[in-house]
């Protein structure tokens, strides 16, 4: 028979194997300790169910079993006793009930469409409200039906015939109110169902701050030097038809020092750290429609010159909303420039699943202090928004001040 | 009477059997030499169960379980002081009371194995069934009793909860009921020292458990759980007091869990072995054999046809709950007054896909 790894202490995935107790061909007595697990609750010693020999031990010492796997099998000589079908019975309600998991997953999606979730309250209030709930599409989690859903759809909708799938009894719908329902509102306002891009950039943002620890680290860079370069490359650029931007400098810095910083230009998935070996740079585009971020693939290996085009290319085609799905996908570090409308330190938010994001603030002349006198130089202010579970601060101070210094001296 | 001489204030605590097996002086008879060999043997049984369990939760064969052995000795000897009248409300860990009073071993296979059904036969025993949620059956306890006082029945109730549950606001509002209604409850307190990895020093900074009952106008006293000759001494009082309309008694039985708290936890990592070993030296049941030797009542062979007969026993109970297969329809069934639409699904599919396999 095959012994399956239980689960040992009300939900635990695997255990370590600390030690076998007996060896392949020992003979064992029932409930003879057969090796010694240790789950992330206990060391525990599994027994053996029946007496027989050992045939076959699956897993060695130190090695990570999980439940529902086979661990030992156990030669319990001629006809199998009446126990064996019983035997594991753990490991197969385990996978059974990961499936019930799954299964419940798909139901709730079809439930959403034809049955409605909503408290209590919420149904009290609809009721009032004279709204039919099997008309409203809830914001809630599992697609409930909140009590804002229920005024914004109570607003301006003639009351419907209640559906054969309604909650409530028909009589209810018919004795609420009547009249136009009370808002609640202090003044004039405009209702406008939150979807599409701005629906999709209010998921992305909430799931980045509740998933990530952020913290911000400031710095000013005095780019007087890179403006004078730009300057005598422009013309350049412009008889290719590019124009080349400060923001194009700055992600060919930040592409060359990632490869000496690879925890800005990782992910955490799971238990695992991902440091990635492709640096796909984002940039935040300001759209009409909201904020969009395409990447520039391999920014690494990418010239200066072609750097400055593709931001071209893809700023433009996102705000005529021509970008490819794929475009805004797999990127791994991103570039906000909100300076380019004002501004001086921001604390952007990190792009999921990244680790860091870099504002850019304005770019102006102030006087400072350079060697021991006053100078007039043009600064750039950078703010570097990266996730402390990953990165430190000190490694991010580091990079900030790589950056500073890559952009103070350019060498482009 | 001991309720009385036995004061928690200052610490005393009755013995009768010391860790030894010697008897203290002026209590032969309290027990009979029959009444000591029947609660060694279920002591034993239970002993016998609660290793069994454990190594069958290891082999996926139960879900979960409570381990019982080193408090044996309060659960057994505090239901022999019952009769079969009076109600018992359980916590989790009296095994050996249950079996003293009737409940099948095989029923409480299925209990820990997830089928309900292994409590269908306790209120005929005049049980409630397993509490686990912690403290909640003592409201329940008090409820009962008060029904029998209004009821003008002869019967009591015990219930038992650990020192745990003494921090829980259940407690407290059961024991004021009591105190104020007087109702027949002996409220019976398994002080075994830990409250999963919370000790008892850090539980409440009261001397003793016992004392608790002062405050609720009535007496508590402080028993060494691991003696059966004190716990059925004590308790017997507390019946008769309740008994006579003289109210509630708590009684704190002071014992050890041996083992781990549940299946799920790792006492290594909250207690010391040296502590363990000591608790050992009071281990109760040896403590019983001890005196029946003494006295020319046991001997090893004995002690191997008990074993003997004890481990068929289980071994039939284990067997009998493996092969019964049950659909737990209650999950779904008791939720609301009709099964709901959602609810339906849920419960045609679980039948689809375990196809009535589960334990």
């Amino acid at each position: 028979m095959d012994f399956k790894f239980p689960d040992l202490g009300e939900g635990i995935a695997e255990g370590k194997i600390v030690k076998w107790l007996v060896k392949e061909g020992d003979a064992v007595k029932k409930d003879q300790p057969v090796c010694q697990v240790e789950t992330d609750k206990a060391v525990v010693d599994i027994p053996s169910p029946q007496a027989g020999k050992i045939a076959k031990l699956f897993f060695k010492e130190d090695e990570t079993v999980h439940v529902g796997k086979v661990l030992f099998t156990l030669d319990t000589g001629d006809s199998p006793p009446p126990v064996d079908t019983n035997q594991g019975i753990v490991g197969q309600t385990s996978a059974a009930a990961q499936e019930i998991n799954f299964r419940r997953g798909s139901q709730q999606t079809a439930a959403i469409s034809s049955q409605v979730k909503a408290m209590p309250a919420v149904r009290k209030l609809a009721r009032d409200l004279n709204v039919d709930l099997s008309r409203v599409k809830g914001s809630g989690p599992d697609g409930r039906i909140t009590e804002d859903d229920v005024r914004a759809s109570s607003k301006g909708t003639a009351p419907v015939p209640s559906s054969p799938r309604s909650e409530f009894p028909k009589e209810s719908v018919q004795q609420a109110t009547g009249g136009q329902p009370a808002q609640k509102s202090y003044g004039p306002e405009d209702r406008v169902p939150l979807k599409g891009v701005r629906a999709a950039i209010a998921r992305n943002l909430m799931r980045s701050l509740q998933n990530s620890a952020q913290a911000t680290h400031c710095d000013r860079a005095d780019v007087t030097q890179l403006t004078l370069l730009r300057e005598a490359q422009k013309k350049e650029a412009e008889s290719q038809g590019i124009k080349l931007t400060v923001l194009a400098y700055v992600i060919k810095a930040v592409a060359g020092l990632l490869k000496s910083h690879p925890a800005l230009n990782a992910s955490i998935d799971g238990d695992n750290l991902v440091y990635k070996k492709y640096y796909n740079l984002g940039v935040a585009i300001d759209t009409d429609a909201g904020l969009l971020v395409p990447n520039i693939k391999g920014a690494d290996e990418k010239s200066l010159f072609d750097i400055a085009k593709e931001i071209k290319d893809l700023a433009d085609r996102a705000r005529d909303r021509k970008l490819k799905p794929e475009e805004m996908q797999h990127g791994t570090f991103t570039l906000t420039n909100v300076g380019s409308i004002g501004g001086t330190y921001v604390t952007p938010i990190i792009n999921p699943p990244e680790s860091a994001i870099l504002g850019l603030g304005r770019m102006q002349q102030e006087p400072v202090v350079k060697d021991g006198k006053i100078a007039i130089v043009t600064i750039l202010y950078l703010s570097l928004s990266y996730d402390h579970r990953i990165v430190d601060g000190g490694p991010a101070a580091r990079f900030m001040t790589e950056l500073v210094q890559a952009l103070e001296h350019p060498k482009f | 009477m001991v309720i009385e001489n036995y004061d928690p204030l200052k610490g005393q605590m009755l013995q009768v059997l010391d860790a030894e097996g010697n008897l203290a002086q002026g209590f032969d008879g309290v027990l009979k030499n029959d009444d000591v060999l029947k609660l060694y043997q279920v002591m034993t049984l239970s002993r016998m169960t609660d290793k069994k369990a454990l190594a069958m939760q290891r082999q996926g064969r139960l879900i979960t379980y409570i381990p019982q052995s080193g408090q044996e000795a309060a659960a057994a000897a505090s239901v022999y002081a019952l009769t079969f009248e009076d109600w018992i409300v359980p916590a989790f860990r009296e095994m050996a009371g249950w079996l003293l009073r009737g409940a099948k071993l095989k029923d409480v296979f299925l209990y820990l194995r997830g089928n309900e059904q292994g409590s269908k036969n306790m209120p005929k025993l005049r049980m409630t069934p397993l509490c686990v949620p912690i403290g909640s059956q003592i409201p329940h306890g008090v409820g009962i009793s008060w029904a029998q006082k209004l009821k003008g029945e002869n019967s009591i109730t015990i219930v038992y909860f650990g020192d745990g549950a003494t921090s829980e606001g259940e407690f407290h509002e059961a024991m004021n009921f009591g105190g104020v209604f007087k109702t027949p409850t002996i409220f019976f307190c398994m002080n075994n020292q830990w409250a999963i990895s919370l000790p008892r020093s850090l539980q409440t900074s009261s001397k003793t458990l016992a004392q608790k009952a002062v405050a609720y106008g009535f007496p508590g006293v402080l028993v060494d759980g691991n003696d059966i000759f004190a716990v059925y001494l004590a308790t017997k009082e507390a019946a008769e007091r309740a008994r006579q309309g003289k109210g509630p008694t708590m009684i704190e039985a002071y014992t050890y869990r041996q083992g781990p708290h549940t299946t799920a936890d790792d006492p290594r990592k909250y207690r010391s072995t040296e502590e363990e070993e000591k608790w050992l030296c009071k281990d109760p049941v040896s403590r019983v054999r001890k005196f029946l030797e003494k006295r020319d009542l046991w001997d090893d062979k004995k002690q191997a046809a008990l074993e003997a007969e004890c481990d068929k026993i289980i071994e039939e109970a284990v067997a009998e709950a493996e092969k019964t297969s049950y659909i737990p329809e209650d999950i779904f069934k008791y939720h609301y007054a009709e099964m709901p639409q959602e609810l339906q699904e849920q419960f045609e599919y679980f039948k689809s896909t375990l196809g009535g396999q589960h334990g």
